[in-house]
């Protein structure tokens, strides 16, 4: 794989602006390097608008998406709502001493079924609802950020198992996306479904739970080495109380379980609470760094180096923690157009998913359905792997998943997504759901994406430069052409549609279309 | 949908530069990695120590989370367990007794009949000096057999066995995980070992039955490992060729095996039943790896503990029934570990918090069955600062011996140190 355009690449390591010249010109390929990076990849019109409207207006489309507005709608929670109030109803009555006990009391049981299915729904449906906000979004910075808060402060569904929760958990990362760090600390430890996680909504004083303290600071903020094990239980005590409502929605703190001694973290003592570990945990000189590099990897490339650590994280002290100043140094620098970052980063399923529904422009699959493809390559949604979110970069792939990714391309030109039935996500599918796939399969018409009377050739250059974005290696350019010579794409005649469907799912199976 | 049949990494380089040599005008694009694989290959698979059999086959089960040792192998006799533990210590009159002063958690039942049977080995308070209580980092050391600070090792201690003793293997199916995160522990220098799900999703499908365009020979050509690439192509084509090569062994291997053993409905046993399938169709792998979650019990232990274990415990007993009835029990050795155990004292939510030390289950017909080491002290004048245990038998003891005495292997350099041997394979 050779880099696009060969002359004029920049500087890794560099966090000074990139500065297009004519050696260095602002062109297509870092569009499309941007659109990829800060979102979910753009079609060609859209990485053509960029490059026409210049470098630096792009950054500020990218980075300041507050100006476009969004319509996406609610979540409905009202079946969720309406079986909670019955059974709490019932529940109360019972510990009235009216009734038998929930438990052996067969309306409540049922009762208590349909919440979890209306549950279920509403947690599909919250999902679904993101994935439709990263396909459709005019603020892709703002959806890829909400995906890297999800994958970085975690919790999952399937500890939470409440999906109003997990959902006000979206919305403060979306609402939050490039906001303040220091807020975002304090509002995650006082998030509901964060709570629930990571068990501080049992702390008490007596014995506090170390779940929280412990994964706050190593994964969360400084990282590992950081601090000691003592540390861990100083700072477990002063959130302990730190709960929420039982059957709410909402924290709140409960006196009597919290521990108002005497603490000692990170070299300081004082009567501290959750919020003061928060702000001794920011005064340390390794969290600005940590996240910053976190970040950094997330958009650009691994193993910054030291010195490009430093003015990040000299940048986001300065700024008091606010995101916005540091992301956009980093979308704006020379290191996140250096070779170094240029197709380098292999997608996570999310961004193969939602960049693929993108560009092909497909319409009306489920979006139920890409969960559950995302899902079987190793990203489900609401549910990271553990408290340290998805490994990413090349723990992506492996034997499994990469067939798993190939098979997606099947799914897209096919309609059939194998092993869909067998998977323990895909088993509450309704037929319904896979009916609406064979539609989808049959309106999907790819002769739109290619103009008239192209050869062979032109016609995969156009597929990949929609799809891939980059110049390819000559040898896999030519077998590309000698694969639509082979069934027949000529200028001649209009191809049939199931031959440029082919030629795209060769492209999906690509290495080359595995990397952003 | 006819497709070649292509059995090493050599052959399907050859294979590929068939297929593309009319696109490349360089007469050669094996990869450095490929060029090791000249050696001529022996399909037998690994080398091993004279007078060890060829054909012994290592499970090595994963219990991620870290497991609460304290109540799977319980110190019953210690008061110290009952005064720590007022919600979820396990009255004596439940516990499955092994002796005088240990039992297993009521839920291991089925793991008590495989001890009375004689194919348990339990190696008590078994950790690493300076024990790290982050999730991360103790599975690395785990992983990697490699517990110094700020050294972390690039391949796993499962992967280093396939690089060092096995010169000339060249089936990437000679290291199986079953699940989509392969194991640090497997990570290989020769990036031996694969990973799969499912036998049906792993292959590669062409969307279109058409005689005229085999669509397959270009994906073959295009999934090639590239002379002089590096970096995440050079990567995916590799990973793309383990794959393709060993699609067809393992589907063939799972379809010539049908188990009549009933397993029971979890997630764990299908996938211990999926290796049972492929040890049963032969498939020549000498380690499986296959995880099962859910151990940071930090709160609400009590029924969700309990829940694991009997999953674990049916799993496995019904796996060994499945070897039993293949005539292979002989050949396979189970091994179980954690990152770590749990603290001794409970907390307030009714779980427990990251410990250290915990025992670890050895399972096979041809191991010698029974307790190795004495259970940590409990008086908290034994306990580190934090509270919890101290280790009695370092893991790369158990590693050492396995290494050694199952796969015959050079554990010395694998492990880069000596350690001493546990009496549990002669």
């Amino acid at each position: 794989m050779t880099i696009a355009s060969a002359e004029g690449w920049v500087r890794a390591g560099s966090l000074e602006s990139y500065k297009p010249d004519s050696s260095n010109p602002w062109d297509k390929y870092k569009a499309a390097h941007l659109l990829n990076r800060a979102g979910f990849g753009g079609k060609p019109e859209e990485v053509e608008h960029l490059v026409k409207i210049g470098y630096e207006k792009s950054i500020d489309e990218i980075v300041n998406y507050e100006k476009f507005t969004e319509d996406f709608p609610e979540v409905d929670f009202s079946e969720v709502d309406r079986l909670k109030k019955e059974l709490l109803e019932k529940r109360t009555a019972q510990a009235l001493g009216f009734g038998q006990k929930p438990r052996d009391d067969p309306e409540f049981r049922k009762l208590f079924q349909e919440l979890q299915r209306a549950n279920r729904q509403a947690m599909a449906e919250s999902v679904s609802l993101w994935i439709r906000r990263m396909i459709q979004t005019r603020r892709p910075l703002q959806e890829k950020m909400t995906l890297f808060w999800h994958g970085h402060l975690t919790s999952s569904a399937r500890d939470v198992e409440n999906a109003r929760h997990m959902h006000q958990q979206n919305e403060f990362f979306r609402k939050n996306a490039l906001g303040n760090f220091r807020e975002i600390l304090i509002g995650i430890s006082r998030d509901p479904a964060m709570l629930r996680y990571l068990d501080n909504n049992t702390s008490r004083k007596e014995h506090p739970n170390e779940n929280y303290a412990r994964e706050l600071m190593e994964l969360f903020s400084m990282g590992i080495g950081n601090y000691t094990d003592e540390d861990v239980k100083q700072a477990a005590r002063a959130f302990t109380g730190w709960t929420f409502e039982r059957f709410g929605d909402e924290f709140i703190f409960r006196p009597p379980w919290h521990d108002y001694g005497e603490k000692t973290f990170l070299g300081r003592a004082g009567n501290f609470d959750g919020t003061d570990i928060i702000d001794i945990i920011l005064e340390q000189p390794v969290t600005a760094r940590f996240i910053s590099r976190k970040l950094f990897e997330f958009f650009a490339y691994p193993n910054p180096e030291p010195e490009l650590i430093e003015q990040m994280a000299g940048i986001f002290r300065e700024n008091h923690y606010e995101l916005k100043p540091l992301v956009r140094a980093i979308l704006q620098s020379e290191a996140f157009y250096s070779d170094k970052a240029y197709r380098t980063q292999i997608k996570s399923p999310v961004q193969l998913v939602v960049g693929t529904i993108r560009l092909l422009g497909l319409e009306g699959i489920p979006e139920r359905l890409l969960w559950l493809a995302m899902s079987l390559m190793g990203q489900e949604l609401y549910a990271p792997p553990n408290v340290k979110g998805w490994d990413g970069g090349e723990a992506w792939i492996n034997t499994s998943t990469l067939f798993l990714r190939y098979n997606f391309a099947y799914f897209v030109v096919t309609g059939k997504l194998p092993g869909a039935q067998d998977s323990p996500r895909g088993k509450g599918l309704e037929g319904r759901l896979l009916r609406t796939l064979s539609r989808f399969s049959s309106t999907f018409t790819p002769l739109k994406l290619i103009p008239k009377s192209q050869t062979p050739e032109e016609t995969v250059d156009t597929l990949i430069d929609r799809l891939i974005q980059a110049k390819i290696n000559e040898p896999e350019r030519d077998k590309l052409v000698e694969f639509a010579r082979k069934i027949q794409i000529s200028s001649s005649s209009e191809p049939p549609d199931e031959a440029v469907k082919q030629i795209i799912h060769l492209i999906l199976c690509l290495p080359e279309y595995q990397v952003c | 949908m006819k497709q070649a049949r292509l059995h090493t990494r050599r052959e399907f380089i050859k294979k590929g530069l068939w297929i593309l040599a009319a696109g490349y005008t360089a007469p050669s694009f094996l990869t450095r990695t490929v060029w090791a694989l000249n050696a001529p290959s022996a399909e037998k698979g690994v080398q091993t120590l004279p007078g060890v059999p060829e054909d012994r086959i290592l499970v090595v089960v994963q219990l991620s989370g870290g497991n609460d040792g304290l109540n799977t192998v319980i110190p019953f006799r210690m008061d110290e367990y009952y005064q720590n533990r007022s919600q979820l210590a396990i009255p004596q009159k439940s516990i499955l007794r092994l002796n005088d002063e240990i039992g297993f958690h009521p839920a291991l039942a089925k793991l008590k009949s495989l001890y009375d049977k004689g194919y348990v080995g339990v190696i008590q308070g078994v950790g690493y000096p300076n024990p790290n209580r982050s999730h991360f980092r103790s599975m690395e050391i785990w992983h990697t057999a490699n517990p110094e600070t700020g050294k972390v090792e690039k391949y796993g201690w499962i992967g280093r066995y396939f690089d060092s003793s096995c010169p000339s293997c060249s089936k990437p199916t000679i290291g199986v995980n079953i699940g989509i995160s392969p194991p640090l522990a497997l990570r290989s220098q020769k990036g031996l070992g694969i990973s799969l799900n499912s036998p049906e999703t792993f292959q590669w499908l062409p969307p279109y039955d058409a005689p005229s365009v085999n669509e397959v020979e270009f994906f073959y050509a295009l999934n090639t490992p590239v002379r002089g690439e590096e970096g995440p192509l050079d990567f995916l084509r590799h990973t793309a060729m383990n794959a393709i090569l060993s699609s067809q062994d393992v589907r063939d291997a799972v379809s010539r095996y049908t188990s009549s053993i009933e397993y029971p409905n979890t997630e764990f046993a299908g996938k211990m039943k999926l290796i049972a399938q492929m040890i049963g169709g032969k498939l020549g792998t000498r380690v499986y790896y296959l995880s099962i979650g859910g151990f940071d019990t930090h709160a609400n232990q009590k029924g969700v503990h309990e829940s694991l274990l009997t999953q674990v415990s049916e799993g496995i007993d019904a796996f060994f029934q499945d070897l039993e009835a293949q005539g292979n029990a002989n050949r396979v050795l189970l091994m179980t570990f954690s990152e770590f155990g749990r603290r001794l004292s409970e907390n307030a939510s009714g779980g427990t918090d990251h410990g250290t030390a915990a025992p670890m289950f050895i399972i096979g017909k041809a191991i010698s069955p029974g307790i190795y080491g004495n259970h940590p002290s409990l008086s908290p004048d034994a306990l580190d600062p934090i509270g919890d245990m101290q280790h009695q038998i370092d893991f790369r003891s158990v590693y050492a011996t396995i290494l050694k005495k199952w796969l015959g292997a050079d554990s010395e350099k694998i492990l880069g140190s000596t350690f001493s041997l546990l009496p549990f394979l002669l």
